[in-house]
């Protein structure tokens, strides 16, 4: 546990770490996120920029590949102007519109134009050829500052546009003087002298329509055959100009088109510009927001380039809006990638730590429920070790019983041993007494608690006689507050049962609140039985003693009694009497004060007559009290004595007044007799104690005997002869006493008893009857005196009307005088007899014994009015003495006899037991086996010493094994029996764990408070099989006996059969032979026919006899069987050719298809021949005429299963009308035929496959056919061959044996591959 | 009185044989069947005025035969006698059972059965 906790802490510091480490990851996470975003920003950037400026050069170089195109045309009419003498306005049209065509993707070419160089002294001659070719109102022009065109003036040179292509969309510039215009001058200038094609900067065309940027560029023609090499020569040389017009628009537009495919088509801006042109002019064109490069925004991606046009620099700048955060995207999925990562690690960590808290959870839980089941397995251990001390104890205390000893230290010792086993601390056996009510406390262990008379639930538990378990006593109904102040909290309280009735209580108390589980409540009422078995034998001990004792002591009294009635006699002063006789009270009596009242003769008071305490008798107010309400008027009014003990001192002041003195004087008990004589009470005898509870019953019983003394004394004191007299009695009925102790037989003292009898009381006669209850008569058994016929002993007479009788009958005693016979012969006949014998005087006291009268003893006298009341009293007191010997006798003799019986009865069971050859097994009610006797140790193989203790379901199999819990809980909860009171056969289990059968028969003895459950087991195993033997010969019986019936049956039908099949050609035979003799004058031929019937029919006969005894010989095994080895084509031949008649007749062909090397048979070769004709010749049966037979034979592919032999397999086919399905089996039957055409039935018995199927079986092979109606029938049989282990390979090659229609059988058939075919 | 027209019905071809000779040397007009269905056909056709009839035969077995003549009020009158071959106890009653009117077993004399048709037919 300690362990555990620690773990716990380490556990809980681990989470909030585990935090701080998610943290730092989520934050590690997110600024490597964040890196990564601003890494691929950077780079996607730099990325743009790249792709924007490869882009940019890209369309540039696009745009120059464009520019240099339209030049390019310039070119070509330069060349086509060198080719040629002369280009007229048409050749040129032609041309160029050639050239416009020829380039289509041109769009920036607005014009094609020839422009020649005209000195002034040409003009007139040029314009007036011009207006001559068609263009009436030509002349040379140039552009008014107004803008309108006007007379070029007058210069040295001009240089009209002459030739323009295409001239529609043109005209306006056609006779326009390109030197007019100052821009346009000087690229032609330059051009001109450098001989290379040069372009202006940006003008505004003279036929534009839209509001876009031209140039021009001017390819100088020189004069063939000139020198060119310097700028002057070149200058001179000129011819004109070849001129492009081209507008910046649309060469731009036609040129960016071809690159506005790429990624970022059309999101850009274009500022193209002439830096070579003056400022203010140098803007070529700009493009959606384009700029120049001092104008580019901050945060614009820019490319410039440089792109050459004739001899100009143009510079194309394109810029484009660097692209917003959110428009690039892969920072963004970076980041949200890495978050997201983050996230999922984030995620799974805590999901992890989570499960990892379960886990810890789970643990922790998983190790407190085993420690719980630890805890639980340590109490099941102490509580073993409990049940095992308890087991131990329980010994201790039945060896305790069996030991020496008397009963209350045997039973202490148990109750000790009791407290130790149940943990008690207050452990008590109380039992009732004879003499005061109540349970008194017997033995006890543990602080006493006997002081306290038993409280309401032990006078409970001993009257219902029921175990009471309380397990909290403080809040039980009726708890007794003095026992829960001393602490008690949980008793068990237990009747103790002696001689079957409730004698006496164990409580067993603790000071706990606790719980008494039921094994221990089961093992108290076990000691609480052995307790009741020790009581009882200890009642009958004590008894014994009792009765030993109280004859003593009644010597004992007796003498003191004599000493008291000497004392008493001895002087007639009362004063010196009574102060003797209180002495010798005191030997009977222990007392601390005696006092002696008497009443007064007027009855008003009474006095103290003596005291021993001197204080009383000269207090004069208690000398002399009021006769009412004193004890002294009480007792001798009610005439009884009276015993004032145990109650408290108040309770004594308020009931008893009188008392208060001798209470305060310390007195605590007393005992108050009245002093009788002659019935009347003249006092009252006073003796008291200090101590409390100081008297009893005897005591009581003691003083009223030493009250009547007194009282004789008093009322005769000077009557000395009597106290001489009473002297005598004493004496004599001590000595009485001592003779009835001094022998357990009392017919040993019979005698010495009549005569000290004889001292005290005068006698003829005396008897001694045995009153016989079940009779009802008297047995008189001991006889002295006179002898009287009839009444002798050994004699018997009826209790009614007899005077011993009536004793018996009232239970008193009883002094007769008879007066007259009659007066007998009416009151008791019986004691006519001794009337008559002359005895007048009677006396008749019972001899009581538990208030039963066992005897009467009765003396006669022949002297009339001989007996007084006395004599009657001191023959009552003898006959008690009798009684109490008679009673001790036979106490003992029924002692011994009980005890002789049990120890008999113990033996006899045991032995049977012991003895048993059957297995007895007693188990308790949990199924624990409590004896196994030797029966059983020989059934189960186990030592008693190993079974017992165990559960019975160690001898029980499975599933047997744990279902019996359940029946024994089921029987204990419902009474529902599965086994009890009935036998029944079930499976038992012996130690080398075999099962067995078993017959149990469980029986149930019910003891106090438990139940235990006795089996008489019974090996079955042996009588099992022999009845399964003898079920099965039984069987077996029976098949023998229905395969009889069925083979009987057989045999009937067959001799049947035969019988008819017989009779059949007999028949015919016959009727021939009648005709034949009856008829014999008929022409020969019907002589023949008859004559043939009988013929066939005799063969047909011979065939049927033949057939039945081969079929009988075969099965009687009287066939004599040739075995050999057989060539099976031989054997077909033969069969083949024995058939031959029978195909001729029917002209049906066989066919016979046989496997070369085909092993020999190992057959008879006759039986052999013989199935093959019957197959045969029922082949030639069924089939049609006409029809084809095929007889064919192989080895059967792989060997036999069954003997591993290889079979050649024969089969006959026909092509007949088949057989059905359901006839298969039945055709092999004897004296079946298949098919319905029976023209042929001559011919066969009916046998034929039948012997067939007998034959092949016999040589170990198999017979069957198989069929399809209308198409044919095939049998095939098997017989083994030769060579069982060596198979031979399926020859390819078959023989077909053909054979002459005259039996010409060819025998090639041993020459494959030769094919020959078998017509018959 | 009857007619002379025989049905004699049996398998056994010789006995056939037999009988048609004998009966018909007798002055009897015979016709012979091979099968019960065969019988059957020809009692119907030519209602002979006796039956000689086996009782072992295949298609329809001579008890069936006679049962079914037997129950046919207009076949009825014609005397059956029952052929067997199986010789056992009980035969003679089975065959009169099935209505036959006369039994004779196997092997009969032909010449005895010529000498009771006359009786019946003469």
């Amino acid at each position: 546990m300690l362990e555990a906790r620690t773990t716990q802490t380490t556990h809980a510091a681990t989470p909030k770490r585990r935090y701080i480490f998610i943290a730092l990851l989520a934050a590690a996470g997110s600024a490597l996120s964040i890196l990564a975003f601003a890494v691929v920003l950077g780079f996607e950037r730099d990325r743009h920029q790249q792709d924007f400026a490869s882009q940019s050069a890209g369309r540039i170089a696009i745009l120059q590949t464009e520019i240099d195109a339209h030049v390019a045309v310039l070119h070509s009419l330069d060349s086509f102007y060198s080719a040629s003498d002369s280009v007229n306005r048409q050749q040129f049209g032609e041309f160029a519109k050639n050239e416009l065509n020829s380039h289509p993707m041109h769009p920036g070419i607005q014009a094609l134009e020839w422009i020649p160089l005209v000195t002034k002294d040409e003009k007139a001659t040029f314009e007036s050829a011009v207006r001559a070719e068609g263009f009436a109102n030509f002349q040379i022009n140039e552009q008014h500052p107004e803008g309108r065109l006007v007379q070029a003036g007058e210069r040295l040179e001009y240089f009209p546009v002459n030739y323009i292509e295409p001239y529609s969309e043109n005209e306006a510039a056609h006779g326009f003087d390109i030197a007019s215009n100052p821009s346009r001058l000087a690229a032609l200038n330059e051009a001109r002298q450098s001989g290379e094609p040069v372009a202006t900067q940006r003008i505004s065309l003279v036929q534009e329509r839209e509001d876009q940027n031209g140039f021009l560029v001017f390819a100088p023609i020189y004069q063939k055959g000139l020198p060119l090499s310097t700028p002057q020569l070149r200058s001179d040389a000129l011819s004109g100009f070849v001129l492009g017009v081209f507008r910046v628009g649309n060469l731009v537009n036609g040129a960016l088109a071809i690159s506005r495919s790429g990624p970022s088509a059309g999101n850009y801006g274009f500022f193209l510009f002439d830096r070579s042109a003056p400022e203010g002019s140098q803007t070529l064109m700009t493009l959606a927001g384009g700029a120049g490069s001092g104008e580019i925004e901050s945060g614009q991606l820019a490319y410039t380039g440089s792109l050459s046009v004739g001899n100009r620099i143009w510079e194309a700048n394109f810029t484009a809006p660097r692209q917003s955060l959110l428009a690039i995207w892969q920072p963004w999925s970076a980041l949200s990638a890495g978050l997201s990562l983050t996230i999922i690690v984030l995620a799974y960590l805590l999901l992890a730590m989570q499960r990892e808290t379960r886990t810890r959870l789970l643990v922790e839980q998983r190790t407190r429920e085993l420690s719980e089941t630890n805890q639980q397995l340590e109490e099941e251990i102490l509580d073993r070790s409990r049940v095992q001390l308890e087991m131990v104890g329980l010994y201790e205390i039945s060896r305790i019983f069996s030991a020496e000893g008397d009963f209350e230290t045997k039973a202490t010792e148990a109750l000790e041993k009791l407290a130790v086993l149940a943990s008690a601390d207050w452990v008590t056996l109380r039992l009732p007494k004879e003499d005061a009510p109540g349970l008194h406390l017997v033995a006890a262990a543990g602080p006493a608690v006997g002081k306290f008379p038993p409280t309401q639930v032990f006078t409970e538990a001993f009257t219902e006689g029921t175990i009471m378990v309380i397990d909290d006593y403080s809040s039980h109904a009726t708890a007794s507050k003095r026992l829960t102040d001393l602490g008690m909290r949980s008793m068990v309280i237990l009747p103790v049962r002696a001689s079957e009735r409730i004698s006496g209580l164990i409580t067993v108390i603790s000071r706990e609140k606790r719980h008494f589980n039921p094994e221990l409540v089961a093992l108290l009422t076990a000691v609480g039985e052995g307790l009741g078995v020790l009581l009882d034998n200890s009642l009958l001990h004590e008894e014994t003693e009792r009765s030993h004792l109280s004859q003593r002591r009644l010597s004992d009294e007796h003498e003191v009694m004599a000493e008291i009635g000497r004392v008493i006699g001895s002087s007639l002063d009362m004063e010196d009497v009574f102060e003797q006789f209180a002495q010798q009270a005191r030997g009977l009596i222990p007392f601390d004060r005696l006092e002696i009242t008497l009443i007064a003769r007027d009855h008003e008071y009474d006095e103290v007559a003596f005291s021993t305490s001197p204080s009383a008798t000269t207090d004069e107010t208690a000398v002399s009290t009021l006769l009412d309400g004193s004890l002294t008027r009480l007792v001798a009014s009610s005439m009884g004595g009276l015993i004032i003990q145990g109650l408290g001192p108040e309770a004594i002041r308020s009931e008893h007044p009188c008392l208060a003195d001798s209470l305060d004087a310390g007195l605590r008990s007393w005992l108050i007799v009245p002093l009788m004589h002659r019935d009347r009470a003249i006092g009252a005898l006073f003796i008291a104690a200090n101590e409390e509870s100081a008297f009893n019953q005897h005591d009581l019983d003691l003083a009223a005997r030493i009250g009547n003394q007194i009282a004789s004394a008093i009322s005769n004191s000077h009557h000395y002869q009597e106290g001489k007299k009473l002297e005598y009695d004493a004496g004599v009925l001590a000595n009485l006493g001592r003779i009835v102790n001094s022998s357990m037989d009392i017919s040993e003292v019979y005698e010495t008893f009549g005569e000290e009898i004889q001292k005290l009381i005068p006698f003829d006669r005396m008897s001694l009857s045995f009153a016989n209850y079940e009779n009802q008569t008297m047995s008189p058994t001991w006889v002295i005196g006179t002898d009287v016929p009839g009444l002798r002993e050994g004699d018997a007479f009826p209790m009614t009307r007899s005077l011993a009788g009536e004793v018996v009958r009232t239970k008193t005693s009883y002094l007769l005088e008879a007066d007259s016979e009659p007066y007998l012969e009416l009151k008791f006949p019986g004691l006519v007899p001794a009337y008559k014998a002359g005895t007048v005087s009677f006396m008749a006291v019972p001899l009581l014994s538990r208030d039963v009268v066992i005897a009467v003893l009765r003396v006669g006298s022949k002297q009339r009015g001989i007996y007084t009341q006395r004599h009657l009293e001191l023959l009552e007191r003898i006959g008690n003495q009798i009684a109490g010997a008679i009673a001790n006798a036979d106490l003992y003799a029924q002692q011994k006899v009980a005890e002789d019986a049990l120890r008999e009865r113990e033996a006899r069971l045991r032995g049977i037991v012991e003895s048993a050859i059957d297995g007895i097994i007693t188990i308790d009610e949990k199924g624990s086996v409590e004896s196994f006797n030797k029966g059983a140790e020989i059934i189960f193989g186990y030592a008693s010493a190993e079974v017992v203790g165990n559960n019975i379901k160690m001898l029980m199999p499975f599933p047997y094994h744990g279902q019996h819990d359940g029946y024994l809980k089921m029987f204990k909860d419902t009474g529902e029996k599965r086994i009890i009171g009935q036998g029944r056969e079930v499976a038992g289990r012996r130690k080398d764990n075999t099962q067995f059968p078993m017959d149990l028969s469980v029986s149930v003895v019910e003891l106090v408070e438990k139940r235990i459950y006795t089996g008489i087991i019974r090996d079955v195993t042996e009588s099992k099989i022999l009845q399964q033997e003898i079920e099965q010969r039984a069987k077996e019986l029976e098949k023998a006996y229905a395969e009889l019936q069925t083979l009987d049956k057989m045999k009937d039908e067959f001799i049947s059969t035969v019988s008819h099949e017989l009779r059949t050609p007999l028949t015919s035979i016959k009727g021939a032979a009648e005709i034949l003799l009856n008829y014999r004058d008929e022409d020969p031929a019907t002589q023949v026919e008859f004559l043939s019937i009988i013929d066939n029919e005799s063969d047909r006969l011979t065939r049927l006899i033949n057939d039945v005894l081969d079929l009988s010989r075969i099965e009687s095994g009287e066939m004599r069987w040739e075995i050999s080895q057989v060539d099976v084509k031989g054997v077909i031949e033969t069969a083949v050719l024995g058939t031959q008649a029978l195909t001729v007749q029917k002209n049906v062909k066989v066919e016979v298809d046989s496997v070369n090397d085909l092993p020999s048979a190992i057959a008879d070769p006759d039986k052999l021949v013989q199935v093959i004709t019957n197959l045969l010749s029922n082949a030639v049966k069924f089939t049609p005429n006409g029809g084809l037979i095929r007889v064919q034979s192989r080895l059967q592919p792989g060997p036999r299963q069954s003997s591993g032999q290889r079979m050649v397999e024969i089969s006959v086919s026909d092509n007949g009308v088949g057989i059905l399905r359901t006839e298969f089996d039945k055709i092999f039957g004897r004296f079946q035929q298949a098919g319905t055409s029976l023209s042929d039935r001559p011919q066969g018995t009916g046998l034929g496959l039948a012997i067939s199927k007998e034959i092949v079986t016999h040589m170990g092979g198999q017979i069957w056919v198989e069929s399809e109606l209308g198409k044919g029938s095939t049998f095939f049989f098997t017989v083994p061959t030769s060579s069982p282990s060596s198979p031979v390979a399926d020859a390819p090659g078959e023989i077909k044996t053909e054979a002459s229609q005259n039996g010409n059988h060819a025998a090639e058939v041993d020459q494959p591959p030769s094919s020959t075919t078998v017509s018959l | 009185m009857l007619g002379n027209h025989i049905l004699v019905v049996d398998d056994e071809p010789n006995i056939l044989r037999s009988l048609t000779f004998i009966l018909q040397k007798g002055g009897y007009d015979v016709s012979v069947a091979e099968d019960g269905e065969e019988a059957m056909t020809k009692i119907r056709d030519l209602k002979p005025s006796v039956l000689i009839l086996d009782v072992m035969m295949p298609n329809k077995s001579g008890y069936d035969v006679c049962r079914e003549v037997k129950s046919d009020p207009v076949l009825r009158d014609i005397h059956v006698v029952m052929l067997t071959a199986q010789g056992q106890e009980g035969d003679r009653e089975v065959a009169l059972a099935h209505g036959a009117d006369e039994y004779i077993s196997k092997p009969f004399s032909p010449i005895q059965i010529l000498t009771r048709m006359n009786e019946l037919l003469g």
